[in-house]
């Protein structure tokens, strides 16, 4: 191959240098980028956390320690325990220490326990799921100190863990409901989506009272079944994924109104940019007040203040009445006076509780706004129940195979509610689950247990 | 006239030793001076100085006069030195011609490449080379490569010329023609440096010689007024004679045969075609031949390390075609590698697990599972010290030893009975003595002899002629894997052995 | 030929040194964990902590009983999969995918759990040595399966590890999220919770003792493999140079493929540790990167087995220390992992410095 002129840099010792010189530089470049860029990064969690709120100086003060899974700047999950955690500081009323450990991975909270009973702690709140286990383990290791964890089924109280331990969630599947009603309310296609963490009994039963809060509503209104898909990202936080995720609903399957389980504002985002392109997309709040994400989509939302339930825990453990409780915080636990107010004084859409509505987009039609008050309030009291033929307008509930589920006069139970494996039939893809030719593709006869009898009574009893 | 190189007690330090220990060294126009030495010597660290490769600890360098400082290669070839390295320094898939002016500094951002082609070729002709610009560097053998290399330091307009061992890559004709040129340039006003441990082209091609030993210069002479002899003494400290008087040739049974042997190289292309060849008991058989003809292939195919794609192995009358190098081992075969300080040594482990690299596997040294370091460790002491390996212990790494102390490392396992009983049957050796100082070659010889007389078969690969011609009792020639003539003792001389190491033999 | 970098100041080589002694080995690791800390102490003081206070704290962690145990229990599965990662890192088998062989052994060992609690085939006494088996064979042979490819096929190992890091982990998540779940778990992705008797502190009352213990032992095991075993010195031979391995005779397939299935075992007996020592069950997510850390810890410790444990049980404590930093000083996450970042990062300086030197030359070029 002859090629007789050619640009002489391909050839000369020059372009060596030129190379070497742009790698040191676009090296220290990087570096600098990325000192930079971590300094912002870090900054904000440098601000002191522990607050100390000493009213009487003599008294020793109540030590309470916490346990985050994530960071506490993630707007989230942990960003809500921490802010129940200083709300319950500010009213206890008594000399209080907290401090909290952030971003345990679940296999190292053993360490993030001892070290917090280091630091002389009385009560220890580990807040993620994946910590049961081992809390059930160190309240058996140190009978005198106290224990919650949220969001899991071991407790005293519940017979699996020691009298020290107790168990608490809050509870959004009523919540789930309401959101429901608003999104049948404004749903022009008719098509409602759902962007899922995981199969699990909780996100099953939010579909499901999400999905029967929706069609009530637009039945009622058209006098047709609501459709509803679900996109699961099997991630608890995953801003990226709940994005494409819901933007995947939106186009994909002609989805409006998009309710999540996910840690992060992500969807509600979306749903804003195709609002501000004069696409009617709406979303809700998740587990903190996200109205600044959207402020045109957001519809309305499911709100947790934990605050109320460590109050509760910090009294007992101060005034040593203690008792072991497994808490499932709903609409109208923790506020003084739980008695249902006319829709006119509801209370719907402002701070109560444990979980409480967000504020309602005046987008919702004024009828139906009125109508979600009146089911807050009857929620307040259990006088309604979504999981009821009355939530489904006087219709069987069915899942997806057509078998009535809930009919007559039933009601869910906790127990149905807490081990919930169906979707209600208005949802268009199936739930994720092992089926039975996929058992088979492991040929290996202990993946699967036919013979349960035999199982020796371990794990959870109730 | 003014030395247009001039060093003044250069010092070199590297950790543990002084490689340049007030070394003062001159160069004048027009001679082919031959830098000698064992390896080790200095003589190339020396030559890296100069280069600008390595800095000295102490010492001044003059250039035509001038007092430089050589900072990098950059500045020596600005000041118009180049040096041809042992390995060659070319880019294999580009041009003979985007080689050479690569690097090239010149105003402009275009290339005339026809120019440049054209003045090369004008070069290279000068020297009486044939070299197409335009051939692709792979495509090129290696005297052809060595030439590249010269071209490049000459275009650049050197006039100081470093060549490390430049021959032992060339054939006989090469060499010739390379002695050639360097004549040329000497003519010319040029200065060549010759780096070597051969006498023989020392006598041949320089005007004056420094011995250099241990770092130190120990004489620079007029070539007129040396002899082989007295430089030798310079060389190793002593009069190193080589005798091999009194060795009888009575061969006994044939240990091994191979016949109609073939066997493709790593390029997948055949690198031995149809080799029949028989070693006998008790004699040496010499396979003389420019490297890379299927000797190595040969010898790896012999000792299990290459699949034969044809023909047939007899290792002491049993069939060992293809078998595994291990099975052949346990057949009596010892095998010193080509290189083997690269391919036989591992640097990094003990000198002990060197010794037992391949014995370890058998009893006294381990059971099934177990080894039996105890034994090792003391059988390791005897080897050392009948070995005479210089080194500070068995515990230390190889790669503390020098080149011949690893051969005499190699040479204690393969050939001291560490496995089965006695010696081994066939002792095939490849280029056992490649890059050796005298005194470590002169030690392979007589190793080798030794076992000849104690009746092992030797199959002993080289390309050093002389070396050949003295030890084996019979010489097969390959050229381009195939045997081109089987010559007895006596009865072969250089110039025939060089017909049939060429295309130019009648084979 | 030395790498070199040429710059208008001058010239910096980087050349291979030819000997380091012990004793200066020594003192080159000692002084890069001291200017470590000196860099960590800096930043403290610079985002206004004391430093004295936070050395005393992660002091703390290797002192105070209770927090030591800890230490050692996160440790032990890092010691165990790092201990095989020096079998393969010694036989030049870049192994990374000790993560995978970990969630392998962790699923190997409820198997086991699981067969006893549905099945009840064997006395419970046999659980802990069975799991301790099944989950060292099924580690290896996650291990072995790249062991084959590269052997007979010269596949990568470091991409065959490392991918099958994900199968073994989405596998977890498919038995847990399905055929392994508990069935009383609420739905919850976990599978039963292992009995007292398939637990690490079954043996001697604290897993930390039990672990620390097998810790112990494998080291013993892995050092006796190296060093006085026939397979160890193959190991380190064809680690040193394949072409020398085969010429010396050895069959380098048979012994790539054992030394990838010992690796492997070790990093699946780690699995066992966390199931069995920590967790109490199996779930998704069981390992936090244990099997990564562990490539730091075997390179940390020049692949020696005694210092692989005595690393282990300093990252174990680090780990811990983070959580005491977080809780005593108001030190973000963020931050302490940065101190042990930092601290890593001056001992792997000092390990290069070992076996290099670079030099310097002043001077511009002419």
């Amino acid at each position: 191959m002859r090629s007789a002129r050619i640009s002489r840099r391909r050839f000369l010792g020059v372009a060596k240098e030129a190379a070497i010189g742009g790698v040191v530089a676009a090296g220290l470049a990087g570096a600098v980028a990325g000192y930079l860029g971590g300094a912002s990064s870090v900054a904000p969690e440098t601000k002191t956390v522990t607050e100390t709120v000493t009213r009487k100086a003599e008294a020793k003060p109540l030590k309470v320690g916490y346990v985050y899974v994530g960071p506490v700047g993630d707007y989230g999950w942990s960003y809500g325990h921490d802010r129940g955690r200083k709300w319950a500081d500010e009213r206890f009323g008594l000399p209080i220490e907290s401090f909290y450990l952030e971003k345990v991975p679940e296999a190292e909270v053993g360490g993030a326990i001892e070290t917090l009973i280091g630091k002389g702690a009385d009560l220890i709140i580990t807040t993620s799921f994946g910590y049961m286990d081992q809390t059930a383990e160190y309240a058996e290791k140190y009978p005198d100190k106290y224990f919650v964890h949220i969001s899991g089924y071991r407790s005293g109280a519940a017979g699996n863990a020691p009298q020290n331990m107790s168990a608490a969630f809050a509870e959004f599947y009523q919540l789930y409901y309401l959101n429901g009603l608003a999104a049948g309310a404004v749903t022009e296609s008719g098509v409602v989506g759902y962007v899922a963490a995981f199969p699990i009994p909780e996100v099953v039963r939010h579909i499901n009272a999400f999905v029967l809060g929706a069609n009530y509503a637009y039945k009622k209104r058209t006098g047709k079944n609501i459709k509803a898909h679900v996109e699961w990202i099997f991630n608890w936080v995953a801003p990226d994924k709940a994005r494409s995720a819901a933007i995947a609903l939106i186009e994909e399957k002609n989805c409006d109104v998009l309710a999540f389980t996910e840690d992060t504002p992500s969807v509600l985002q979306v749903a804003e940019e195709y609002q501000k392109k004069e696409k009617k997309v709406w979303s809700f709040s998740h587990y903190s007040d996200m109205r600044e994400y959207g402020p045109k989509a957001h519809l309305t939302g499911q709100i947790a203040n934990w605050g109320p339930i460590y109050l509760d825990f910090y009294r007992m453990v101060s005034t040593k009445s203690w008792i072991s409780v497994d808490i499932w915080g709903r609409i109208g636990d923790y506020i003084p006076y739980r008695w249902r107010k006319p829709v006119e004084e509801s209370t719907a859409g402002q701070p109560e509780g444990v979980v409480y509505l967000a504020p309602l987009n005046q987008a919702i039609p004024e009828e139906w706004r009125a109508e979600i008050k009146r089911r807050y309030e009857e929620m307040k009291e259990l006088l309604f129940e979504p999981f009821s033929v009355e939530g489904n307008l006087g219709e069987p509930i069915r899942d997806q195979s057509g078998e009535v589920r809930i009919s007559g006069s039933e009601r869910a139970d906790h127990q149905m509610l807490w081990s919930m494996d169906w979707l209600v039939e208005y949802v268009e893809e199936p739930l994720p689950k092992v089926k039975e030719p996929l058992r088979q593709a492991f040929p290996l006869p202990f993946l699967y247990f036919p013979r349960l009898g035999r199982c020796s009574g371990l794990g959870a009893t109730r | 006239m003014e030395p247009l190189v001039k060093l003044r007690g250069i010092v070199k330090r590297f950790p543990g030793v002084v490689a340049n220990d007030r070394v003062d060294f001159k160069l004048r126009r027009g001679e082919v001076h031959a830098l000698l030495g064992e390896n080790g010597a200095g003589k190339t660290t020396l030559m890296n100085i100069l280069y600008g490769l390595y800095q000295p600890n102490e010492g001044e360098i003059y250039v035509k006069g001038r007092k430089v400082r050589l900072r990098s290669p950059r500045d020596a070839i600005d000041l118009g030195i180049g040096m041809v390295h042992q390995n060659f320094r070319l880019i294999e898939p580009h041009t003979v011609l985007e080689n050479i002016i690569l690097g090239l500094r010149e105003p402009g951002i275009r290339i005339d490449f026809e120019r440049h082609a054209e003045r090369i070729r004008l070069l290279a002709e000068k020297y009486g080379w044939r070299i197409d610009p335009w051939m692709r560097v792979w495509q090129l053998s290696a005297g052809e490569k060595q030439q590249v290399e010269l071209l490049k330091i000459l275009y650049r307009g050197a006039d100081i010329l470093i060549l490390d061992e430049p021959t032992s890559v060339l054939t006989p004709h090469e060499t010739r023609m390379l002695f050639k040129a360097l004549r040329r340039m000497a003519g010319e006003g040029k200065g060549v440096i010759f780096i070597t441990h051969k006498l023989g082209e020392v006598m041949e091609i320089s005007d004056r010689v420094t011995v250099m030993r241990r770092g130190r210069v120990v004489v620079t002479k007029s070539t007129k007024e040396t002899s082989p002899e007295e430089l030798a003494y310079y060389m190793v400290g002593r009069s190193a004679t080589l005798d091999f008087g009194g060795v009888e040739f009575a061969p006994g049974e044939v240990v091994a045969e191979v016949i109609d042997l073939e066997a493709l190289s790593d390029k997948g292309v055949p690198a031995l075609r149809k080799v029949s060849l028989a070693v006998r008991s008790g004699e040496i058989l010499g396979i003389a031949g420019v490297s890379g003809n299927g000797q190595v292939e040969l010898a790896e195919v012999i000792v299990g390390l290459r699949k034969a794609t044809g023909g047939k192995v007899i290792i002491s009358g049993i069939d060992a075609t293809n078998k595994s190098t291990r099975e052949i081992i346990e057949l009596g075969v010892a095998y010193i590698p080509p290189e083997s300080v690269r391919w036989g040594i591992i640097p990094e482990m003990r000198v002990v697990d060197n010794l037992f690299l391949k014995a370890y596997r058998y009893p006294p040294y381990s059971s099934k599972l177990i080894l039996n370091w105890g034994r090792m460790f003391e059988k390791a002491e005897e080897l050392v010290k009948e070995y005479e390996i210089v080194t500070p212990s068995v515990h230390a790494k190889a790669r503390s030893l020098s080149g011949g102390n690893l051969q005499r490392l190699v040479l204690a396992r393969e050939l001291s009975g560490l496995i089965g009983e006695g010696i081994p049957k066939l002792i095939v050796a490849a280029y056992p003595t490649k890059g050796l100082d005298v005194r470590a070659t002169n030690f392979v010889h007589k190793t080798l002899l030794r076992y000849r007389r104690l009746g092992a078969g030797i199959l002993f690969i080289s390309e050093d002629l002389d070396e050949i011609m003295m030890l084996s009792d019979r010489i097969a020639v390959m050229f381009e894997g195939r045997i081109t003539g089987l010559l007895e003792r006596g009865k072969a001389d250089k110039e025939k052995l060089g017909l049939l190491m060429s295309e130019t033999a009648p084979s | 030929m030395p790498t070199k970098i040429e710059t208008r100041l001058g010239t910096i080589r980087i050349e291979r040194r030819l000997t380091y002694s012990r004793l200066a080995s020594a003192a080159t690791t000692l002084t890069a964990f001291l200017l470590s800390l000196l860099v960590v102490a800096v930043i403290l003081r610079v985002i206004g902590l004391d430093p004295a206070r936070a050395f005393a704290v992660i002091g703390e962690v290797f002192l105070v009983p209770r927090l030591l145990s800890e230490s050692v229990k996160q440790s032990i599965p890092i010691c165990l999969s790092a201990l095989g990662l020096a079998i393969a890192f010694k036989m030049n088998y870049w192994n990374i995918g000790a993560e995978g062989q970990i969630y392998m052994g962790m699923i190997a060992a409820t198997g086991v759990v699981l067969l006893h609690a549905y099945y009840n085939l064997f006395h419970e006494s046999m659980l802990l040595p069975l799991m301790t088996i099944a989950s060292f064979i099924l580690g290896g042979a996650w291990c072995l399966i790249t062991g084959i490819l590269k052997a007979k096929l010269n596949v990568n190992e470091i991409l065959t590890t490392l991918m099958l890091n994900y199968v073994a982990i989405l596998l977890v998540d498919y038995l847990v999220h399905g055929p392994w779940r508990d069935p009383k778990g609420y739905g919850f992705p976990l599978s039963i919770e292992f009995p007292d008797q398939a637990k690490l502190q079954f043996l001697f009352g604290s897993p930390a003792c039990t672990g620390l213990l097998v810790a112990v032992v494998a080291a013993a095991l892995v050092f006796c493999v190296l060093d006085y075993t026939r397979l160890g010195f193959e190991i380190k031979v064809v680690g040193q140079s394949l072409r020398v391995a085969r010429y010396a005779g050895m069959n380098v397939s048979k012994i790539i493929l054992l030394g990838s299935f010992l690796s492997g075992g070790l990093a699946g007996v780690g699995g066992l540790s966390i199931v069995s020592g920590i967790i109490g069950r199996l779930r998704p997510g069981a390992s936090p990167g244990y099997g990564y850390t562990a490539i730091i810890v075997a390179s940390l410790a020049g692949l020696n087995p005694w210092l692989v444990v005595a690393a282990s049980i300093f990252f174990g404590g680090l780990l811990t220390a983070g959580g005491a930093l977080q809780a005593s000083m108001n030190i973000p996450r963020a931050a302490t992992q940065m101190i042990q970042a930092i601290i890593f990062l001056f001992i792997l300086v000092g390990e290069f410095l070992k076996r290099y030197r670079i030099v310097f030359e002043r001077g511009g070029r002419t």
